[in-house]
Formats: C-alpha cells, sequence, structure tokens
C-alpha cells in the first residue's frame, strides 16, 4: 500500500515542480496544523484550496441561532430547506447541488439516512456544541475518513471538548431558554478533565414547543384577499442526550469515545392547506448512537487513525395510518498518514460500511455493504498548497444485488502570488456521485430498478485575503463556481397515470457567486465591533428537456441573490448582536409562472446579554427577538416560517 | 495556460451578475372579467400542498384561453371533481375540504360549503348530480348531498371505505369502495344507496379490485373502470346490468384511465403495454348497443404524450379533449376533431384534471 502512496505521489512531485520551485522558508509545520485540528481554536478560513465557513459556539450563541439550521443559515453558498416552526424539517443543500449531495458529520463521521438521502438538522442540537464547519468540496485534511470525500461538501457538527490546558477543571453549565409560542429549553452539561489525559463531560437538552404561531396567509394570486391564521398541530417535544469521553496513552495516542441519542415526539402541521386547518400526522422519532475515535503516532513521520460508530434510527410516521422505519449503520475506517518531509504528505483511508432498513409497509428489508477508499496526496508551503485525492467507492445491495462502482477525483490548489500580501486564489475541482438510496431502488418505483448515481461536478475558482491591519482585521473570500448535476433520481410520471417510477433525467446547471466579509475592529478601549456578512449569487438552470416549460427556468426554491449579516458589539458592560438573513426573489413551480414567484424576505433579529462574573461562576443573561419586524415568509411554499419572536436565556457556567 | 482556460468558464458568472441587476419584474396579467358562452371548463388539480388548484377557461369562438385561472387562485388545494348542474357549477377541492358553488352565466362565486365531521375534514371526492341535489364521495366513508337552492349539506351518509367514483341511475346512487388508504387491501364493492331513504342497501354489488370511475349509460348499465393493486391484479373495465345485477368484464377495451360515455359509444383512454414493457397509449370507441369495439384510432397520430391525466369528448362538436401533464408544469391540452385530426393545443394549469363543455 505505501508502495503505492509513493507512486502517486511522484507523480504529484512532477505535477508541482514548478510550484515548489519558490519554496519559501516560512511554511506552516504539518505539526502545528495537527494542533488546529485537534484543538480547533481558529481554524483558517482563507488558506483552503475549497471553500471553508466556520462558527464556533460563541458565535454560534451570538447569532441567536436555536438550532443548528439556524446557525447553517449564516454560512454563504447554502440553502437551508426550512419547513418552519421548530419541529419542521430542515434539510441543507450546498450551492443548491441538493440536500443528498451534502453530508452531515458528527465528529467529522457522516451521519445517513436510508430513505430519503437527505438529514433533517433538526435532529441535532447546539447544547454541547463546540463549532460547526462548513466544507464545500473539500478539506485540505487529508488525515480523514474516505467517507468525508464522498460527497460533495459535508457540514461537520463537532462538540465541545476540553484542551489539555485544562486538567484538573470541572465545568458546569446549565442553561434555560424560555420564549414565545411555548419554547423551553433546559440544558446541561457537565464535564471533568480529571488530568492531563483523560476527561469526559456528559450533557443534555431538552427542548419543547407549542409551535402555535400566527401567520398571515394570502388567498389567491394577486394580494387582496389575506388570512390570519395559526400553525396547528405543531408541537415538539426533544432530548439530546450525548456522553463524551477522551484518553491520551503515553506513546501519543489518544482514544475518543462519544455515545447519544434523541428522543423526539413531533406533531407535523403539514402544509397551510386554505380552508383547511387540521393535521393529524405526527412522527416519533429515536436515535442512538455511539462512536469512537482512535489516533495514534507510528513514527514521527506516520499517523494512524481508526474510527468506529453504530447508529440506530428508527421513525414511527404516523397520518392516518403508522408507516414505520429502522435504519441499523454499522462503520469502521483506518486511515494512514506519512509525511515525506514538511512539505509532502500523503494519506490512505479505506472505510467499511453496513446499513440496513426495514418498516411495517415495506415487503423488503433491504441492505447495503460499502466500501470506500481515498488515496490523498498534499503539498504545502507558505505560498502555496496542493491538494489530489482519488476515491473509490463500491456499494452493493440485498437483496437486488445491485451494486456501484465509482472513482470520485478532487484536486485543489492555493498559491499566494504576491510575498506582501496575504492574497491567495484558490481552485477546486470535484466530482462526486449520490447513490440512489435503499428507499429509491426498492420502494419508491414499480418495475425495473435500474438507477445510476447522480453525478454532481463542481469547479470553484476563488479570491481570499485577511490581514491585520493595526487594530483592524479584515478577512475576504469570494468564490465563482460552476457545477453540473447530471443523471439527477427523480420520481418521474408514466404513461399510466397511477403508477409512478424513479428515473435518471434531471439535468441542472449552476453558476454562482459567493463572497463573505469579515471584521473585527476596537473604537476605544471598551468597545469591540465584529462583522461577518455574506452574499451568495446563483443561477441554476433545469437542462433536463429542451421540450419542457421549466427548461432553462430557475429551480424552484432558489434565490438568484442571498445575503447574510451579523454584527456584534461587546462592551464592558453589554453585548449587542444583530442578524439578518435576506433571500431574494424564488418561485415554487418549475416553470417560473408568476403565480408561483414568492416575494423576497428578510429577517431581522436582535439579541442583548449581559454578563456577570462571580469568582469561578459566570452568568449570562440573554434577551432577543427574532424577526423583529414581523415578517410574513415561506422557504417552501405552504410552509409560513414563524414571525416575531421572543426569547429570554439564562446561563451559568463554572 | 490552464487557469486562463478557468477564468474564462467564470465569465458567464460575472456578465450574469451585471444583468441580474436590470431584470424586470414579471407582472401578473390582471384579467379583465370573463362572461362565458360557449367553451370548455378545464379543472387543474395543482400540486398536493401548495394551493395552486385552478379553472381554466377556453372559449371556442375565439379559440384561446380567456381566463386562465377564473377562481384567481383561491381554489384550494387538489382539486378533484367539477360538474354543471342547473345553471351552477359544482367544484370538490379534496385537500381543502370544500366544494364550491359557480354561476356558469357569469363565474360569480355562489357558495362555499365546508365538507368538515366538527373539525375535522371529510375531504369531498367525486360528485353525482339527481333530482337538484348533488352527491359527493368523502374520504371519511361517506357520501354527502349538497341541496341545490339552499347549497348546504342536507343530509349525510355512511358507505364503505375511502369511497371514490359515484354515478346516479334510476333512483339509486352507485359508489365505488376503494380502501385505499389502507393499501395494498383494496376493496372491491359498490355501495348502492337508495336515493329516497338515502341510506345505503346491502348487499354491496362486488367488482373488480379498487374501483375507479363509475358512469351510467342511461340504459340501465353502469360502466366502471378498476385499478387493480399496481402489483399482481391489473385494472380493467366492467359492465354492470343494474336490473341482474350482473357484473361482466369487457375484456377487449382498455380502458384502463378514463372514458366518457355519448349516447351509445363509449370513449375511452387506457395504456397498454409492449412485450419489451413499453408503453403505449389507446385511444378508442366502444359501441354500447352491440358490445363491439368501432374499428379505427379515435386519434389519427398520437403525439409523444408525458402522462395522460384528462380525456374529455365535447358532447356538441364530438371534438376530442386530451391533457398531457409532467405533473410539475402547466398540462398542455390537445384538441383533435372527431375524424382524429389535431386541431389545436393549448397551455392550461398544472395536472389538468377534467373537462366540463359548456
Amino acid at each position: 500500500m505505501l508502495l503505492k502512496i509513493r507512486t502517486l505521489f511522484v507523480l504529484l512531485i512532477l505535477c508541482c515542480s514548478t510550484i515548489s520551485a519558490q519554496n519559501e522558508a516560512d511554511t506552516l509545520k504539518t505539526q502545528e496544523l495537527k494542533l488546529v485540528e485537534v484543538r480547533a481554536d481558529r481554524i483558517s478560513t482563507v488558506r483552503t484550496s475549497a471553500p471553508l465557513q466556520t462558527l464556533d459556539a460563541e458565535m454560534i450563541a451570538r447569532t441567536g441561532a436555536l438550532q443548528v439550521s439556524d446557525a447553517a443559515r449564516m454560512f454563504a453558498g447554502v440553502q437551508v430547506k426550512d419547513y418552519g416552526g421548530v419541529g419542521g424539517l430542515k434539510t441543507v443543500s450546498l450551492r443548491s447541488l441538493g440536500a443528498a449531495h451534502t453530508g452531515i458529520a458528527v465528529d467529522g463521521i457522516p451521519v445517513s439516512d436510508y430513505q430519503s438521502g437527505q438529514i433533517d438538522l433538526g435532529r441535532f442540537s447546539l447544547g454541547n456544541i463546540g463549532r460547526i464547519t462548513l466544507n464545500i468540496g473539500e478539506s485540505d485534511d487529508i488525515f480523514q475518513t474516505a467517507r468525508a470525500q464522498s460527497l460533495a461538501g459535508s457540514l461537520n457538527i463537532a462538540s465541545r471538548r476540553f484542551s489539555t490546558e485544562e486538567a484538573g477543571k470541572s465545568l458546569l453549565q446549565a442553561s434555560l431558554l424560555a420564549g414565545s409560542f411555548g419554547l423551553l429549553q433546559p440544558s446541561l452539561t457537565v464535564g471533568k478533565a480529571f488530568s492531563r489525559d483523560f476527561s469526559s463531560s456528559l450533557s443534555a437538552d431538552y427542548m419543547q414547543s407549542k409551535g402555535d404561531y400566527p401567520f398571515i396567509q394570502t388567498i389567491g394570486y394577486d394580494d387582496s384577499q389575506t388570512q390570519e391564521r395559526k400553525r396547528q398541530n405543531s408541537a415538539v417535544k426533544k432530548l439530546n442526550l450525548e456522553g463524551n469521553a477522551s484518553g491520551r496513552f503515553h506513546g501519543g495516542g489518544t482514544l475518543d469515545f462519544k455515545a447519544g441519542g434523541l428522543i423526539s415526539d413531533r406533531q407535523l402541521p403539514g402544509p397551510a392547506i386554505y380552508y383547511n386547518d387540521y393535521s393529524e400526522a405526527r412522527s416519533k422519532d429515536r436515535n442512538f448512537f455511539a462512536q469512537t475515535a482512535y489516533n495514534q503516532p507510528i513514527d514521527n513521520k506516520t499517523d494512524f487513525k481508526a474510527n468506529a460508530k453504530f447508529d440506530y434510527v428508527s421513525s414511527d410516521y404516523f397520518n392516518i395510518r403508522s408507516y414505520r422505519f429502522f435504519q441499523r449503520e454499522w462503520y469502521g475506517d483506518a486511515v494512514f498518514l506519512r509525511r515525506f518531509n514538511r512539505h509532502f504528505s500523503a494519506s490512505c483511508a479505506n472505510d467499511l460500511i453496513f446499513g440496513n432498513m426495514n418498516g411495517n409497509t415495506l415487503a423488503v428489508s433491504p441492505a447495503r455493504t460499502s466500501f470506500l477508499s481515498a488515496f490523498s496526496a498534499k503539498y504545502e508551503s507558505g505560498i502555496a498548497a496542493v491538494t489530489a485525492k482519488l476515491l473509490y467507492t463500491y456499494a452493493g445491495d440485498e437483496p437486488l444485488s445491485t451494486s456501484f462502482n465509482k472513482f470520485s477525483p478532487y484536486l485543489g490548489f492555493w498559491i499566494k502570488p504576491l510575498k506582501t500580501s496575504n492574497l491567495r486564489l484558490r481552485a477546486f475541482y470535484k466530482n462526486t456521485y449520490r447513490l440512489p438510496t435503499l428507499y429509491d431502488l426498492y420502494f419508491s418505483t414499480v418495475g425495473k430498478r435500474n438507477l445510476k448515481p447522480e453525478n454532481a461536478r463542481q469547479f470553484n475558482l476563488g479570491l481570499t485575503f485577511s490581514e491585520q491591519f493595526g487594530g483592524l482585521f479584515l478577512s475576504l473570500t469570494a468564490d465563482a463556481y460552476r457545477n453540473r448535476v447530471a443523471d439527477k433520481i427523480i420520481a418521474w410520471p408514466t404513461s399510466d397515470m397511477n403508477i409512478w417510477t424513479m428515473v435518471n433525467v434531471g439535468k441542472t446547471e449552476i453558476t454562482g457567486l459567493d463572497m463573505k466579509a469579515e471584521t473585527r475592529f476596537h473604537t476605544g478601549e471598551n468597545l469591540h465591533w465584529q462583522a461577518l456578512g455574506t452574499y451568495t449569487f446563483q443561477r441554476v438552470i433545469d437542462r433536463t428537456n429542451p421540450e419542457s416549460a421549466s427548461y432553462g427556468k430557475q429551480l424552484p426554491y432558489t434565490p438568484v441573490h442571498a445575503a447574510t449579516v451579523w454584527l456584534g458589539l461587546e462592551t464592558r458592560w453589554f453585548e449587542v448582536n444583530y442578524t439578518l438573513i435576506y433571500s431574494g426573489r424564488r418561485y415554487s413551480e418549475a416553470s417560473n409562472r408568476p403565480q408561483s414567484r414568492m416575494k423576497p424576505f428578510a429577517e431581522h433579529g436582535i439579541n442583548v446579554s449581559r454578563t456577570f462574573s462571580l469568582k469561578d461562576c459566570k452568568l449570562a443573561i440573554t434577551a432577543e427577538c427574532v424577526n423583529f419586524t414581523d415578517a410574513q415568509y415561506e422557504v417552501v411554499k405552504s410552509y409560513p416560517m414563524q414571525g416575531r419572536t421572543f426569547r429570554g436565556k439564562i446561563a451559568v457556567k463554572f | 495556460m490552464k487557469k486562463n482556460l478557468i477564468i474564462f468558464k467564470f465569465l458567464p458568472v460575472i456578465g450574469i451578475l451585471f444583468f441580474s441587476s436590470c431584470e424586470k419584474d414579471d407582472i401578473i396579467d390582471e384579467q379583465p372579467k370573463v362572461t362565458p358562452t360557449s367553451g370548455v371548463l378545464i379543472l387543474n388539480q395543482g400540486s398536493q400542498g401548495v394551493n395552486n388548484s385552478g379553472i381554466t377557461y377556453y372559449d371556442y369562438a375565439s379559440g384561446t384561453v380567456l381566463d386562465e385561472d377564473i377562481m384567481d387562485g383561491r381554489l384550494g388545494d387538489t382539486a378533484q371533481d367539477m360538474l354543471v348542474y342547473g345553471g351552477k357549477i359544482y367544484v370538490s377541492v379534496t385537500k381543502s375540504s370544500v366544494i364550491w358553488v359557480l354561476s356558469l352565466s357569469n363565474f360569480d362565486e355562489l357558495g362555499k360549503i365546508y365538507v368538515n365531521d366538527g373539525a375535522v375534514p371529510r375531504e369531498p371526492n367525486f360528485l353525482a348530480a339527481y333530482e337538484n341535489k348533488v352527491y359527493a364521495t368523502t374520504i371519511d366513508g361517506h357520501v354527502i348531498r349538497i341541496d341545490t337552492a339552499s347549497l348546504a349539506i342536507d343530509a349525510i351518509t355512511a358507505v364503505g371505505a375511502d369511497p371514490l367514483g359515484i354515478a346516479a341511475a334510476e333512483g339509486k346512487l352507485y359508489v365505488g369502495n376503494t380502501n385505499g388508504l389502507n393499501f395494498p387491501n383494496f376493496d372491491n364493492t359498490l355501495s348502492v344507496i337508495d336515493i329516497a331513504t338515502f341510506s345505503e342497501v346491502l348487499p354491496r354489488i362486488e367488482v373488480g379490485l379498487n374501483p375507479n370511475r363509475i358512469k351510467y349509460d342511461g340504459n340501465e348499465n353502469l360502466y366502471i373502470t378498476y385499478l387493480g393493486n399496481y402489483a399482481d391484479v391489473a385494472g380493467g373495465i366492467q359492465k354492470i346490468d343494474l336490473k341482474t345485477r350482473t357484473v361482466v368484464n369487457i375484456s377487449n377495451v382498455p380502458a384502463n384511465q378514463d372514458f366518457t360515455i355519448l349516447n351509445d359509444t363509449l370513449y375511452y383512454y387506457g395504456v397498454t403495454y409492449n412485450d419489451k414493457g413499453l408503453a403505449n397509449n389507446v385511444f378508442g370507441r366502444y359501441d354500447l348497443k352491440n358490445g363491439r369495439q368501432i374499428a379505427g384510432n379515435l386519434i389519427s397520430e398520437v403525439p409523444q404524450f408525458t402522462t395522460v391525466y384528462a380525456f374529455g369528448i365535447d358532447d356538441y362538436s364530438r371534438d376530442i379533449y386530451v391533457a398531457d401533464t409532467d405533473y410539475s408544469n402547466p398540462s398542455t391540452i390537445y384538441i383533435f376533431d372527431r375524424n382524429g385530426k389535431k386541431k389545436s393545443e393549448f397551455t392550461a394549469g398544472i395536472n389538468a384534471y377534467k373537462f366540463v363543455f359548456i
């Protein structure tokens, strides 16, 4: 295997010989990089070949996010499909590639869904969050699982953990949040770093909401007739539990263990249908998972890492009758990383996944075995970096004995052309496949099931800049991209109006631009300002069938223009934050008929907090108002979003 | 060199950015109030959950769509059936659980009947009319009766599970019980309701699995289609002699999608499959008097349809109307003359489901 890595490496060296000729001395040591990874204190978002965005726990709190989906909305190039309310389905799609192309990972290990292929972000909690990181394309980190490379990008939710400096410390964090429409969220985290080598924590996060918020619905195509209504059957009760333990061995190895679960009971209001408020749909979801990560440096040039995970999901969806689904997944992976010198490193990751599903309405219980193998190589100096990866995916399904074999390449680089400026140029290409889900293959279709994987190609070209000008920090990124999704798996009508089938027909062409600006500065000693702004431009064009009315039209629910703004001010006495989410006009229908136009919306939020310190104890009181202009809008047609909402939070930390 | 190429790829982005700022707002055409003369009303089911059902009015004289939606988007969610009776238009909208009553002479709203059981919607399906009453099957296992003078529900009676099709004939209502919400355990019976007492008369008539459309020929025969279970039991069409209650399969007529009876002719539309499993749209005529297929194709050159979602015959001109849908874009309506030659085509709403000729 090492021999293979070497061959790959020689090839890469040849490719980059021109760049390596300009080597500079100020290179970043890989050792340092590793530290950044593990400690995750501040991640560089400009020294990457593919866009990387991150929000740490403090920032997440300051943007007023209640759930992971609220935080995800702050990223550029991201669309959160939100069905409204606390309990409404929330999925995330990167650069309009579709939610099924976007990986969601917990501490680096992706989560999967065999039914829809997309993950409801509502399943996770912010209770013990460390940070949320969004990778579009690929991370420059090559010491990662093969599976993390198998999708077009991924959102990683990382738990808070103790650093080695915190040895002997204990942590107690308790908070209580209450808000409009019956929202109540008590949260508790206790932890202890017993020594430099062993720490553990436990956290529980409970949330309940009545969700009976009012909304104004326009009846008909003109605005002349509106109706004041209230969301019905919208209550949620949800408990997330999580335990973490981390140990360090004398040889430098580390072992992290995490186990947790979710108990969630939701009423589902469904679409706001004209003249009919009634819904009795509900969903009971249960999740249990246990995962472990073992890291071991073998010598000063070689690192080894192994992950294992078991994940169990059950859902009981009731609407007139009960539909129960069960899903289990076993996962294991091993990664080797070798540093050849301070510039070159290469890795090899192999993953094995076994999963199955069954349900009370399903005639068969299909299972899938997947094997993923990734070879990666990286060259990095102070002025340039190149990352190349090749992923091989095999998946085989029973009982149909279908199988998939795919190669997914990635190539990304950044260069810093000027010695005196922190301006960097970056570019990447990535080709990934989204396999049909077990549900696509076995249950949603009549007749033949010869589905191919969906094919997504991404090209990205960007500029990044970051600089400290005296008291002012400024970071700017701009990325233009061209993506193509082909062989989209779509439920398609047949000649018989009573029978649908699943086919690979969709084609989408995406042209976009993501921009992000971040700044920090002071005015006087006691006024610390921070600002973050993103802008997303996207033309997402249907290229499926030239005969169709939707051909050449913007994909439904996809705004051409979207933006977010966050402004924060810290003073000695209090902290104020303002958040804006803006989305331009979009359409709910594929043919973009004027009747289906959805108006632009802007959601403004503000929060004020004050922290009191008493010896080792910190008490923080926050008051916030989300959507303070009471904007009435929908992200998904007929699923009204919550209007003006007040929340108060009290948190203590020892 | 390679870098240049990539930059070239991104030039369109800059271009689009520049032009998007000058993008003009597309405005929904304000349509003047339409007075119907002679034409066809097309009921558009819309897509479920987005409240986009509607009624398109196509005018014969001008050969154009005079009103894209006579309800201006207020009809509701998932319209299912429409009938004209006594100078009024009745429209059942299943998911909104209402039945609209409109004036045939100027399309004005005469009434909106909420079809609820307390707070729980009954969800009306198909409609039938008989002696100054309009009847609707409801998904919760009932038939409701609407008085055409007061435009209110004046009686309700229970039938089998999830009834769909309904036809009135000789003092009786015939209702197809599907048990469709409990698939794949479909029902295969018709409930018979005595109109005078407005209650079901047992026993039920056993028909094909999953009964769908029911129509009366005016000669004491009912014709019904059934869908089967979409797996091992196929669908078909049957004739029921109302005097003897005998059910006969009409096996040589592939009318598994929809049909219309005019005088003694049954016009049908069905889907057949060849040995390779490829679908074929079949449009034909069946002589009810002699029980024979009428030779020749109803449509001489069948266009490449995605899914035919509505089929109708104008009883005056005998023109043939076919709606083609792909479930996400506005439907295309094709008009063929009585000899099967294509006359014209136009666009209606999403999922055009029923033609009513006025």
